[in-house]
Formats: structure tokens, sequence, C-alpha cells
């Protein structure tokens, strides 16, 4: 006897199989969309260059809400990151009637080597900042700094921000949504959603718990690397083919006391003299705020990293800095200057 | 191929697809070529291992039933065994009893340079094997006559839902399943996509997000405070089971939707009141094929207390040894064979019996104390379980009892969520409600539900899914 095929003795449970799969990815996926789209700022990334990314989607959606003012992009590592207060910038800039308004993309860890297709990533994506204002400190040439964070991915053509559309996000939505469920990741995001402590004066303890610390471990090697100085005159070279001024601080480091050996204080000139020597072949600003008596030890977090104190204080320098930039006064800071 | 891949994303529905499509007599043959793409898919070259083990076990079974004395029966019982156990210890222990001797013949003070075999491990090995030794014992023992249809035995064997992480299966469960037709219902689908889910959940959801912290913890052992290290011990026995578990409940799940029921693997052991009920719950399958084949045979409990307890630890050695060729699993075996007499003693002492199946003792105020202390004794013999050597097991315990202070409180808490997934996961099933609520389900409720657990798994899975711990053995 000609035996039926499984499937037609089995129609009705082929049927459930199929409509109740259908009918749980539709709601998954529904799901994932939902909150991909409504997760703020959230870049449609992978692990690996999900930091570097969530801080050039919040750029680029703060430049696509700001109004008729030139954005001010700050680009750097967490001396940036946390040293560079918003508020205060853009009160500086109100008083003294400047057409501008602040966007701190510092990313922890980041030094040019990072920066630099994150960079490409917002210019990408349609970015157009009035001018950009390059931090850098101690560890910004170091390579064997242990502090440096990297994409993770030697392909750095792929890091790009890719647009928010359906499509996209339901191909990419879960991916994207992955890092929240790393602790690391997690602490990423809220850091940044919070504007890395730098407008929170005084940490609770559910804030520590919700914000993680991010203390750099103690590390005193160096090691100039050519190439995070290639990156960096990369970044100086992008902005000047596309017309975008940017000039370049040296962030202030807290006094030494003599048992600190955790960063390599002993290099400072030799990190400072090869910006120097770049920002002069290059004829672009070079601001140095590592002199002394310009900040006392209370306005430090740790060894580099100010507190919003500390934050407040430069970026009001850094904003009449700029208004003597915009003049067309180019000042660079010899080495002299260094305390 | 793993369960959680792209390829097996492709391949199950492709799989399915031509089993509803065929009659009952090719689904067998198109099962077992399945079975035998997935397996090769890991490397082709295992494929002549597994068909060795067919092979010889088909062929040695029905020489068996046809042996007309005794002493020529187990000839050929001998002859399968020991193809079998050839098998495992020239490519999972060879190069382990070689560094062992080499060990102790340094210790005696000669010295030797040993040559070491450069052998992948097969996977699913120690599985297999296993299966295929039981059906040709069963066989010797009279319980049931040996398989027909040789193809029908090389799915038995090869079945690729438990082929590389288990259940290690009888053949009295799993070939009548094979040999008779079979009728998938609605509630076979049902419970297998939901077993399905269930597992991956515990995989992905659990199991990965988990791993991190205990690899950590074990990575950077000075580094941890004590508690912390408490804490990813407990992560860590979370997380084995989240894996496992996980592997089971997919391999039940892919399997029902094929009309096939595999055996229950893990019936909530975290929530074991003592050890004894513990290793009636955890990996349930191993547990009874060591009771089967190896402590029953050796005498049981028939033979002495003195002997009893002898068989006890025999039998859980020989379950350490089976997770891995290095003495830490050995020395985690005789942990828990220590633990087991230990407990019987108490039960002596003290008038007290184990029940019949998992044994499990009525909820009192005392309850969540056991639960916690039998959880503790699965946790800490971990340390063995996971440490590379005994030098670094050595090192986590002591550090832990330095009292070393701190606590990575954000850290901690971030896991807390998904610990308590879980745990309400374990929970629905130890009391039933799971199965109840789920049978109770419309098409949309059940949608909405099983959907979200789906996003759950698919973000947390989306990113570097980590393999199945269990593919080791």
């Amino acid at each position: 006897m000609k035996q039926e095929p499984f499937i037609r003795e089995h129609r009705s449970e082929f049927r459930t199989l199929a409509v109740s799969a259908l009918a749980i990815a539709f709601v998954a996926y529904a799901l994932i969309a939902v909150l991909a789209f409504s997760v703020p700022h959230l870049p449609l990334a992978n692990k690996r260059t999900f930091y570097g990314l969530l801080r050039a989607q919040m750029a680029v959606d703060r430049s696509q809400v700001a109004g008729a003012q030139g954005m001010v992009l700050f680009l750097g590592s967490s001396v940036v990151e946390r040293g560079i207060s918003e508020p205060v910038l853009d009160s500086v800039f109100g008083e003294k009637k400047l057409p501008l308004e602040s966007m701190n993309a510092g990313t922890g860890g980041f030094s040019a080597e990072a920066n630099l297709p994150m960079f490409r990533a917002m210019l990408e994506d349609g970015l157009r900042p009035a001018c950009v204002v390059y931090g850098v400190s101690i560890q910004e040439l170091n390579g064997a700094s242990t502090v440096h964070a990297f994409f993770g991915t030697k392909d750095t053509a792929s890091v790009k921000l890719k647009p928010k559309t359906l499509w996209n996000v339901l191909r990419y939505g879960a991916v994207a949504l992955a890092p929240l469920l790393s602790g690391d990741h997690f602490h990423q995001y809220i850091f940044a959603a919070n504007n890395a402590f730098r407008d929170v004066p005084q940490l609770n303890l559910m804030n520590r718990l919700m914000f993680g610390t991010n203390q750099p471990p103690r590390d005193s090697a160096y090691r100039f690397e050519p190439q995070y100085l290639a990156d960096l005159r990369e970044i100086v070279t992008i902005c000047r083919e596309r017309h975008i001024p940017i000039a370049i601080y040296n962030a202030p480091l807290r006094q030494r006391l003599p048992d600190e050996v955790d960063i390599p204080y002993e290099h400072r000139a030799d990190s400072y003299r090869e910006i120097y020597a770049l920002a002069q072949s290059l004829d672009i600003p070079f601001w140095n705020f590592d002199r002394a008596g310009l900040f006392v030890r209370d306005e430090f977090q740790d060894n580099y990293h100010l507190t919003p104190a500390g934050a407040a204080k430069i970026s009001a320098m850094i904003a009449d800095s700029i208004e003597e930039w915009r003049s067309g006064t180019v000042v660079q800071d010899a080495l002299a200057t260094l305390k | 191929m793993v369960f959680n891949s792209f390829a097996f994303a492709i391949f199950l529905p492709l799989v399915l697809l031509g089993y509803y499509l065929l009659p009952f007599k090719g689904q067998n043959r198109f099962l077992l070529v399945a079975s035998l793409v997935f397996y090769g898919w890991w490397d082709w070259r295992f494929l002549f291992l597994l068909g060795l083990t067919i092979a010889v076990d088909y062929y040695a079974s029905h020489a068996i039933a046809r042996a007309p004395t005794k002493e020529k029966k187990l000839r050929w019982l001998r002859i399968s065994l020991g193809t079998n156990i050839l098998v495992l210890s020239v490519f999972k222990y060879c190069n382990f009893f070689i560094s062992s001797c080499e060990g102790l013949l340094h210790t005696l003070g000669f010295q030797v340079h040993p040559v070491t075999l450069q052998l992948a491990l097969p996977i699913g090995i120690s599985f297999y094997t296993f299966m295929s030794m039981s059906y040709v014992i069963d066989v010797y023992w009279g319980k049931f006559p040996p398989a027909e249809n040789f193809f029908d035995f090389a799915l038995f064997v090869s079945y690729f839902p438990h082929l590389v992480a288990g259940p290690i299966l009888r053949a009295g469960q799993l070939l009548p399943q094979i040999e008779r037709p079979r009728r998938v219902t609605k509630e076979q689908i049902r419970d297998g996509l939901t077993l399905m889910l269930v597992g991956y959940a515990r995989k992905v959801l659990i199991a990965d997000l988990l791993a991190s912290y205990v690899d950590e913890a074990f990575r950077n052992i000075p580094g941890m405070s004590s508690a912390d290290l408490v804490i990813r011990l407990w992560l860590c026995a979370i997380q084995i089971y989240g894996d496992f578990a996980g592997y089971s409940d997919i391999a039940r799940g892919v399997s029902k939707l094929f009309g096939i029921e595999l055996h229950l693997n893990f019936a909530t052991p975290l929530l074991s009141q003592n050890i004894t009920e513990f290793w009636r719950r955890w990996h349930i399958t191993l547990s009874s094929w060591l009771r089967d084949y190896v402590y029953i045979p050796l005498g049981g409990s028939r033979k002495g207390e003195p002997k009893t307890y002898r068989n006890l630890m025999i039998t859980m050695l020989t379950s350490g040894l089976w997770h891995g060729a290095n003495w830490t699993y050995v020395a985690f075996g005789a942990v828990h064979g220590l633990a087991l007499g230990i407990h019987k003693f108490w039960m002596k002492m003290t008038g007290t019996s184990i029940g019949k199946e998992y044994g499990t003792k009525p909820w009192n105020a005392a309850t969540p104390i056991k639960i916690f202390l039998t959880f503790n004794t699965f946790a800490f013999s971990l340390v063995l379980f996971r440490s590379p050597n005994f030098g670094t097991a050595w090192q986590y315990l002591t550090r832990i009892f330095q009292f070393a202070p701190g606590l990575h409180v954000g850290t901690s808490l971030f896991v807390i969520p998904f610990v308590l997934i879980g745990l309400s996961l374990d929970l629905a099933q130890y009391t039933g409600v799971g199965q109840r609520l789920i049978a109770g389900m419309g098409l949309v409720t059940r949608s909405i539900a099983f959907g979200v657990l789906l996003a759950l798994v698919l973000i947390a899975g989306s990113d570097n899914s980590l393999p199945f711990v269990y593919f080791q053995f």
C-alpha cells in the first residue's frame, strides 16, 4: 500500500507549526525594532564598535537637533569625555555672543587610532562641525599604555554609522542591542548617557552602582608610538580637506606626589614635544593647560581626569581660547609652558 | 554544526520540511543522512569513527543474539566493549595516560621523554560510545533483541539532536520510536518549540552572559575578593547548568518536532535538598547509565556497607573521568563520591531514607537551608571542574578562605536579573506551573510570551555566542 507523505497526514500539525513560528518571530522582531528605535542614541553597532559608535551617534543626533549654531566638536579620550563641560562652554559662548554650540564626543580609552574611524563615521553620516578641538594627554602617543581602547577590528572601514531604517533595524537591531546585555557595555552606555559624571558633582551610592567607575590602572610605562602621531596627523588632514578648522589642547595632570608612579610623568615633555612639532608643521593652534598653578589637586578626580568643577574651569578657558582663535590668532604654547 | 549557529537555523527547517514530505519508510533514511551531515559538519573524518562504532556494535549485537553459549556471547560483548573503550582511550585519554605516567616516573626519579598523539577529540565521542555500549550490554543481558535493520540502528546511534551532547539514551527508549511509524501531535509541536526556546534562553541569556564573570574570576584570582570568588562560583554553577540543561532542552525540543521523545536530562537539580537528590536530577541519563552499568554490576548496595561505599566512589570516579582527561575531573568525581557516601551514612544514622524517583522531601522551613547547602556543595566542587590544574584550584580555594575584603557590587547587581530569569524557569518546571500555563495559552498569548523570550534570545545570542561547554566531553 502506498504510504501517504507525512505532511498530508499531518496537515493540521504542520499548519500549527508554521503559524506558531511565524507569529512568535513577528512578535520578536517587532519588539527588537521598537527597542532599537526607542533606546536613545543606540548605534547599529556590535560589541566591538559599540562605545565608539555610541559617541559618534550621540554627536550626529545632537547635530540634527541643533539650531543654526555651528558645532564645536570635541574629540579625544576620557580626559575630554570627562573634562569638557558642554553647559559651561555653551554658556560662555552665549555670553561672548559666539554662534557656537559644543558637542563632547570624547571617548574613554580612545586615542587618535580609534578616534580616526569614529570621526570618519560621523562625517560620512553628514556631520559638519564648525570646528574640531582635539584634546590630548600624556597617554596619547604612549604605545605602552594599557588604557588605550581599540575597536577590536582591523577593518576600520567597517566602522560606520548605519542609518536607522526599518530594514537596517530588522537586520542589525539584535546585534545592536546585544551590548546592553553585557555589564561592561551597559555601564559604558549609562556613563555616556549621563555625560560621564562631569555634570554630577557628588556621586551617591546609586550613581556609583549604576555608572561604574572609570579608574585607569596604575601604569607608568612609556613608549612613543609613531602610528598614533600619524593617526592624529590624519585627523588634521581630514579636517583640512573639508575646510574644518582644528585645534589641539593639552589636558592638565594632577601634581605628582613622590609615591605616585601610576602614569609616565617623566615622559610628559616627550609627548608634548611631538605634538607641538605636529601643530607647528601644520600651523594649527596648540593650547597647553598643563601649567603650574592653573589647577589645584582638588580639581582632579584622579591623576589626569578632572572633577566637574575642574571640567567647568577648563571649559571656560577653552571657550576663551576658541574666541581668540576665531579672531584669527593662532596660539601655539611652547614646551616651556609645561609645568 | 552547533544548535546556536546560523548553519543550524538553515539546516533544521530544511530537515523538517524533508521529513514531513516523506512517508515513514523514507523518514528514517532521511534522518540518518541529515544526522551524518550534522556530525560531519564538524569534521568529516569523525564520521569514520562513528561508523566504526555503529558497524562493530551492530554486528556484535547480532553475534551475541546468535551465539549458542554464554562464553561466546561474552566474547562478542568483550569485542564490542573493547573496541569502544579503545576508541575512547586513544582519542580522549591517551595523552592523559602518557602524561600521568610521565609525571609518576619523574617523581620516582626517571627521566623520560614520551611522545604524545596529536589527535583532535571527536565531538560527542563520550556520548555516543556510552549509548552504543549500553545497547550491546542490554542485548547481552537479554533485555531486548538486537535491532533488525542496520540503518535504523545507525540512526539510533547517530540521531543528531542528541548525538554530540546527550541525553544518553538507551536502546529501549529510542529504538522502538525509530522502528515504528511516528505521529507528531500539536502538543508535541507546542512543547517542542517551547523547549527549544527555553533551551536557547538558558544558553544565551543565562550561561553565555555569566561566562565572562566566571572566566574573569579564574583568570585573576589574586585580584578578586573572597566574596567575589564565592559569588562567581555560584555563577559558575548556574552557567554550567544553563549551558548543559539548555542543550538538553534544545535537543528534546528538536526531537519532539520529529515525533521522537528524548528522556528528560535535568530536573531542576539546583533546587535539590541533598546531594543524593542532586545526582538524581543532574544529568539524569549519565547518572542512570553509571548506576545500571557500573554501580549495580559492581554489586550496588547488596554486598554490605563497605562495598556499597566503595562502589559509590568507583562510580563517581568514573563519572569524573568521563567528563574529561584530567586529574581535576577525577577529583571532582571523588568529591561527589565522598559527599554521596557521607549523605548515605547520615541517612543511616538518622534512620531516614530517600524515596523513589528524585527522592524529594516535602518542603518545610528547613528546605531553603538544605537547598542552599546542597547548591554550595556543588558550586564549590566546580573549582575542580573548572580549574585547569590543582594549583589553580588550590589558589582559588585558599583565596576564598583568606577572607580578602571587597566586592564588585556593580557587576554582582547586573547579573541578578538574568539569574532571576533562570530561577523562574526552574521554579516553573519544578512546580509544573510552566507546563500548565503553556497548555492553557492561546495562540496570541503564546506568541507574545514566546516572542518576548525569542527577542531576548536573539539579542543575547547575536554577538559572539559561546560554544556549549559539554562539547568538550
